[in-house]
């Protein structure tokens, strides 16, 4: 063979191995409405700047027949690319290659990339579409689940870790997933569960739908393993665009920003709120009118909506705004909406995102079934998180800010930088009508005309205490704010803490309340 | 406002707002009753030791049940009269599931 020939018989075999599983089993995987894992990684990347690796890894496995068969790629795609011209690492499994079963050498070629991403310090992607353990090799199968969980772990808080699961993720394979920090899923092709459907009816005679059971609305709307829910392939890989577009590549302090751009100007920030704390509205059109282009990118969309959190630019820099969502049940403090904003605030923190925080929250939810569900602990991972944050918090209360959750949303107390409050702010221990009955039980008891005597305490203690000016008077809020200085103070204070660092005590690491 | 509209009290307060999935499946609390006794696991009825109007101490067989390949007997956490037995060597029970009562 002359040179040309080698380099015509290197295209021959490249060609022959990139068709995966071959056209058949493409046909098919077009046929239940799915991508194959080329054409996703073209959707995810800036156009031709994939580099793969490993193309002509083989397994080695022996047992079952196994040792002539030969699994193109070994099922996996492993390689380097660019997102809006900053480097990524990506894998994707190759559901036309047995399935997309994870063997041993599909795994190492997992980690391999997952070691790249860890060591160029640069986020990691990874498409699932796999019909689990490859039973075939048994133990050798296992081994490379565990290696990559390990791997998960020892990359978390230091690069981004996305899965996108766009296909079967069943059994042990669900906790790569379930350790990185954002999840995608597209509606009717993500199936993510522990025991399939199968296994739940031999077990319990239960008949379930594996999308029912664990499909995409599944899991960004009940269980909240999911973070982005798309109703389409093309959608989901412009949500994971748009979100490396907000976060930093890694955790390594970073002075890049954007140019500082207005909010979209048709956005009155002083009509947004009611001044009747009972009313609600949509706590985004505030983050709208404070974020750059009015441009915001939430993360749990669809799970615990009492709470919003996700990504929006202020001053060019990207910000993680936390927000009570009045429009859902009155924006109170519960077990999910709790988890949710936790995680968040630590992501954050981690990957230095200073934090903005919007409070207008009547509480915590009360409830049998929320103090059995554990509310105590959950409710305890927001003190933990803003607690253990280091990174920039400024706090702007809105509205109301009632007892414990008034703490909880990045008090003061709880070492908030800057803390402002605008004046239809009630920062009290709970609302008038509450404090009132309780405060002045007596006299409303003994009055001639009770009702008329509970009216009269509730506007005196509104009057009193139903204001932004008790805190402001302790030096709890630093600040009484017109909602239209919004931005202008938070343009202000994100400078004020552009140097800010916090000496960390030398413990190992905290016992969050998990 | 949409549909989800629902009357929200905290501290003697109404607010008006929407509900949100989970909270409109919130299970509501039953008071527990250690008379009536419910598979702590998902799993199949092998063998049922007891009958109607036996006495019981704590500690006794009550029941074996094949659950995640494994055949667990079951024992009486309390004393008392078998008033019920709800399930039979076969049935498939899910966790939950009431089993027998006592008097």
């Amino acid at each position: 063979m002359n040179k040309n020939e080698k380099i015509e018989a290197l295209l021959q075999k490249r060609q022959a191995v990139m068709l995966g599983g071959g056209e058949k089993a493409i046909q098919k995987q077009k046929e239940s409405g799915k991508l194959t894992a080329r054409e996703r990684i073209d959707l995810l990347l800036d156009k031709e700047t994939f580099n793969e690796y490993d193309l002509f890894v083989q397994h080695d496995a022996r047992d079952f027949g196994m040792a002539d068969k030969v699994l193109n790629g070994d099922g996996v795609i492993i390689g380097t690319g660019l997102v809006e011209g900053k480097p990524v690492c990506v894998f994707a499994q190759d559901f036309t290659v047995v399935g997309g079963s994870l063997g041993y050498r599909h795994a190492m070629k997992i980690t391999k990339i997952q070691d790249v991403a860890m060591t160029m310090k640069v986020p990691c992607i990874g498409i699932n579409d796999s019909g689990g353990a490859r039973i075939q090799e048994g133990v050798g199968s296992l081994a490379g689940y565990g290696d990559i969980f390990y791997r998960n772990t020892q990359a978390s808080g230091i690069i981004p870790q996305i899965s996108v699961i766009l296909g079967p993720c069943a059994g042990g394979a669900v906790y790569s997933p379930a350790l990185t920090d954002y999840v995608f899923v597209v509606d009717n092709i993500s199936k993510m569960f522990i025991t399939g459907p199968e296994v739940i009816k031999t077990v319990l005679g239960e008949e379930i739908s594996q999308e029912d059971l664990g499909g995409a609305r599944v899991h960004s709307e009940i269980t909240g393993n999911a973070h982005f829910f798309a109703h389409n392939e093309e959608e989901c890989f412009k949500q994971i665009r748009k979100l490396l577009s907000f976060i930093p590549q890694n955790n390594i302090p970073e002075t890049e920003q954007n140019p500082s751009e207005n909010p979209a100007l048709n956005i009155d920030i002083n009509s947004i709120v009611p001044i009747d704390p009972t009313k609600p509205y949509d706590v985004r059109d505030v983050i709208k009118a404070i974020a750059d282009k009015s441009d915001f990118i939430e993360v749990m969309e669809r799970f615990a909506k009492n709470i919003v959190v996700g990504y929006g630019r202020i001053g060019g820099k990207t910000v993680g705004f936390v927000a009570n969502q009045p429009l859902y049940l009155a924006g109170v403090l519960d077990v999910d909406c709790s988890d949710k904003a936790a995680r968040f605030i630590r992501y954050c923190d981690a990957f230095n995102i200073p934090i903005v925080t919007l409070v207008d929250l009547p509480g915590y939810l009360p409830g049998i079934d929320q103090e059995h569900a554990g509310v105590i602990r959950h409710g305890a991972k927001v003190l933990y998180s803003y607690s253990e944050a280091t990174v920039p918090k400024i706090t702007v209360i809105l509205r109301k800010a009632y007892g414990g959750g008034y703490i909880a949303m990045s008090s003061r107390h709880l070492n908030a930088d800057f803390v402002y409050a605008w004046p239809t702010a009630e920062i009290a221990v709970m609302g008038p009508q509450g404090a009132a009955n309780i405060i002045f039980r007596k006299e409303i008891a003994e009055a001639e005309n009770p009702d008329e005597m509970r009216k009269q305490k509730v506007a005196e203690y509104k009057e009193r205490f139903a204001n932004p000016y008790v805190a402001a008077a302790k030096g709890y809020v630093d600040a009484v704010i017109e909602p239209a200085e919004t931005r202008k103070m938070l343009l202000h204070a994100l400078l004020v803490c552009r140097n800010k660092v916090v000496i960390k005590s030398d413990k190992k690491h905290g016992i969050p309340p998990f | 406002m949409n549909e989800n509209n629902i009357k929200f009290v905290i501290d003697d307060v109404e607010y008006e707002t929407n509900s949100i999935k989970s909270f409109d499946k919130r299970k509501k609390w039953t008071q527990p009753d250690d008379r009536r006794i419910k598979s702590i696991i998902p799993g199949t009825i092998v063998e049922v030791f007891v009958n109607n109007g036996d006495e019981v101490n704590e500690g006794d067989a009550m029941l074996v049940i094949e659950a995640m390949k494994m055949n667990n007997q079951i024992k009486f956490e309390r004393n008392g009269i078998v008033d019920k037995i709800l399930v039979k060597p076969g049935d498939i029970v899910s966790r939950g599931h009431e089993m027998i009562i006592l008097k």
